[in-house]
């Protein structure tokens, strides 16, 4: 791969959509199915449900920190290369994109009795995250002569990326009048990772003693796994047909769960929680791994001149072999799934209502309105990523509620998002826009989100 | 069921392509162009009077010493399609009361000459001699088969008739480094 081509592909993707995991809007909102897929323990109203095959659950959400869409790609006639420039000037190696899809296949619920409710269905995940490699772009971009005296980090190389299927299946489960509790048990199917984290070293150029310059590899340790991508041959071969098609019962298999719970401390006061995918998928099908490890330091040949027709090429080729190792192997190896953690307080009032369903014997009577603070995290490679949200949420009637949530997080300090969530019959379905004042145009924004599914309810 | 696996992902890639990006130009990565400037060190030596004197015969080496390094990395096809320009960097401190011609010349597997930069003359006791020699590399076809750099070096005879004397240390540094313009 060329340096452009290295260049082109980190412009492209830092120009990408960008999906944060967190579902602020979704999250506890109108007892819908799909608030299940973020808290099992979520309570529920109704007798059983199935979503829309495809449609039951779509959800995209846009951003990257540091950067937009247009900083790049406006048809402004500035030059392409001087925009590079600005954006990468301002970037640093904390600034980072992260893209995650989940596509519902499959969604459906049926109660068991009349604390339990299990749901259960099949999704496919594609997630990314990649830390700007500030100094290796740099290096690349402009070659080592603005970085004489300076340090090249390698630990600025940071990033992960994995497709995969999950089937799954949950119960929510009424403990009492007061606590809802739930679990859901997921077994993954890897279709495509790929990682490299926890590198070092360094490299510089000095001036030198014996030469003009002395350049450095020092406590260079990099590594990367990837699965699904290199054929037998270690040949790049990766098609999509083969991607999606691994998502169901592929060799890579893994386990996890998600917990969640409601508790009503008064009618009025409601406290939701839910930590999601602890777990790991194990991945041994077309396994490549990779790693450089050593010290090199480069002052040039030295030309002795004395008559012994020393082969000065093949003897640094072999002292930078014999200091610097390249390792691959096809090894297993297990990734831990990035785990999510949700947090709410609810505080309802208003106009209350009397449960709908005779089967839902909760403690909580209904209120038109609700105002809350939910917290959201994710364990990511640099570190956790926390949001947080405070929301307003109306129910216009019975059947058509609005949630409308203000989130402060790694993209943005003002994402004003709303959904709507509307049941016609037993035709329900919801609509939701993260960062609604920038979507008129989305490329000027650093996030955005868009979230729908459509579901049947059986009450 | 094959078919349903795969479409939501792909509406969902649409929806991302398609969507308010009216005023933008990705044609624009075209124009994208990376111009990196790498510098790094090349050959280096040092020599003492010991160097250019034959101990058994006790006469002065008059006749030109040679050294030849072999070297890959224009066979390389990024490099062949991407370096467009190198200058070279040449330092001598010849702490010698003589001078020294530099000669270096690029030649190819066959030994055949591709290329030679002006004689390096560095005048007697000159600490601090400097030549930047620049070569254009794109589409030079003749460099791009060299395999090989020569660097040899001769001494001039004395003005006065004086020989050097071998059991006096005195140096001569010769460093090299080159900038590399590349262009993707």
């Amino acid at each position: 791969m060329s340096i452009k081509q290295i260049l082109v592909v980190f412009g492209l993707s830092l120009s990408s959509f960008v999906y944060s995991q967190n579902k602020q809007i979704l999250f506890g909102f109108a007892e819908m199915p799909n608030t299940l897929m973020v808290n099992p323990g979520a309570e529920t109203n109704f007798k059983y449900h199935g979503g829309i095959p495809g449609l039951s659950g779509l959800s995209l959400n846009v951003g990257a920190s540091g950067g937009t869409i247009s900083d790049l790609f406006l048809k402004d006639n500035a030059p392409f290369n001087t925009k590079f420039e600005n954006l990468t000037n301002k970037l640093t190696n904390r600034d980072f994109l992260s893209f995650n899809m989940q596509v519902d296949i499959l969604n459906g619920g049926y109660r068991l009795d009349e604390k339990t409710y299990l749901s259960f269905g099949m999704y496919q995940e594609i997630d990314f995250i990649g830390y700007y490699p500030k100094d290796v772009i740099e290096l690349l971009y402009y070659g080592n002569q603005p970085f004489i005296n300076k340090t090249v980090h390698f630990s600025d190389l940071k990033f992960r990326g994995e497709m995969l299927g999950v089937i799954h299946a949950g119960l929510s489960y009424k403990m009492n009048k007061k606590l809802n509790v739930g679990g859901r048990f997921k077994l993954y199917s890897g279709s495509l990772h790929i990682s490299s984290k926890n590198n070092a070293g360094t490299f510089n150029t000095d001036l030198g003693v014996n030469n003009v310059y002395n350049h450095n590899l020092t406590n260079v340790n990099i590594n990367s796994n990837s699965s699904g991508f290199f054929d037998a041959d270690e040949n790049l071969n990766v098609g999509l047909k083969d991607a999606f098609g691994n998502t169901i019962l592929s060799k890579n298999i893994g386990v996890g769960v998600d917990v969640g719970f409601t508790y009503h401390y008064s009618p009025q006061i409601e406290f939701t929680g839910s930590i999601l995918d602890v777990g790991f998928v194990s991945y041994s099908k077309n396994n490549r791994n990779l790693s450089i490890t050593g010290n090199h330091q480069f002052e040039g040949i030295n030309l002795l001149y004395d008559s012994n027709n020393t082969n000065y090429w093949s003897q640094l080729n072999s002292d930078f072999n014999a200091n610097v190792s390249r390792k691959t192997n096809a090894d297993s190896y297990i990734v831990w799934r990035p785990i999510k953690l949700n947090g709410a307080v609810r505080y309802s009032f208003g106009r209350a209502r009397t449960n709908k369903e005779c089967y839902d014997v909760t403690y909580k009577e209904y209120y038109n309105n609700s105002v809350g603070l939910q917290l959201y995290a994710i364990t990511r490679p640099l570190s956790t990523q926390i949001a947080a949200t405070a929301f307003l949420e109306k129910s216009v009637s019975e059947n058509f509620h609005v949630k409308v949530t203000y989130t402060m997080d790694d993209f943005s300090k003002s994402n004003l998002g709303v959904g709507v969530s509307t049941q016609m019959g037993i035709f329900q379905m919801y609509g939701m826009l993260g960062n609604v004042f920038k979507f008129s145009d989305l490329t000027g924004a650093t996030s955005a989100s868009v979230q729908f599914g459509f579901n049947l309810i059986f009450d | 069921m094959k078919k349903l696996k795969s479409t939501p992902m792909f509406l969902i890639f649409i929806l991302m392509l398609s969507s308010c990006v009216k005023h933008l130009d990705f044609n624009q990565i075209e124009d994208f162009s990376a111009q990196p400037i790498f510098e790094s060190s090349l050959v280096y030596f040092t020599l003492n009077q010991v160097d250019f004197f034959d101990l058994i015969n006790s006469v002065e080496v008059v006749t030109p010493i040679n050294d030849t390094s072999g070297f890959t990395i224009l066979k390389s096809k990024f490099v062949q399609d991407n370096l467009i320009r190198a200058e070279l960097n040449f330092e001598v401190n010849n702490q010698f009361d003589r001078e020294f011609t530099v000669n270096i010349t690029f030649l190819d597997e066959h030994n055949v000459e591709t290329h030679t930069f002006d004689p390096i003359i560095v005048t007697e006791n000159n600490h601090n001699f400097k030549q930047i020699e620049s070569i254009t590399i794109s589409g030079n076809d003749q460099f791009l088969k060299s395999t090989k750099i020569r660097v040899s070096i001769e001494l001039s005879p004395s003005s006065d008739g004086s020989v050097l004397d071998p059991t006096i240390e005195q140096k001569l540094e010769f460093k090299s480094s080159g900038i590399f313009y590349l262009k993707t």
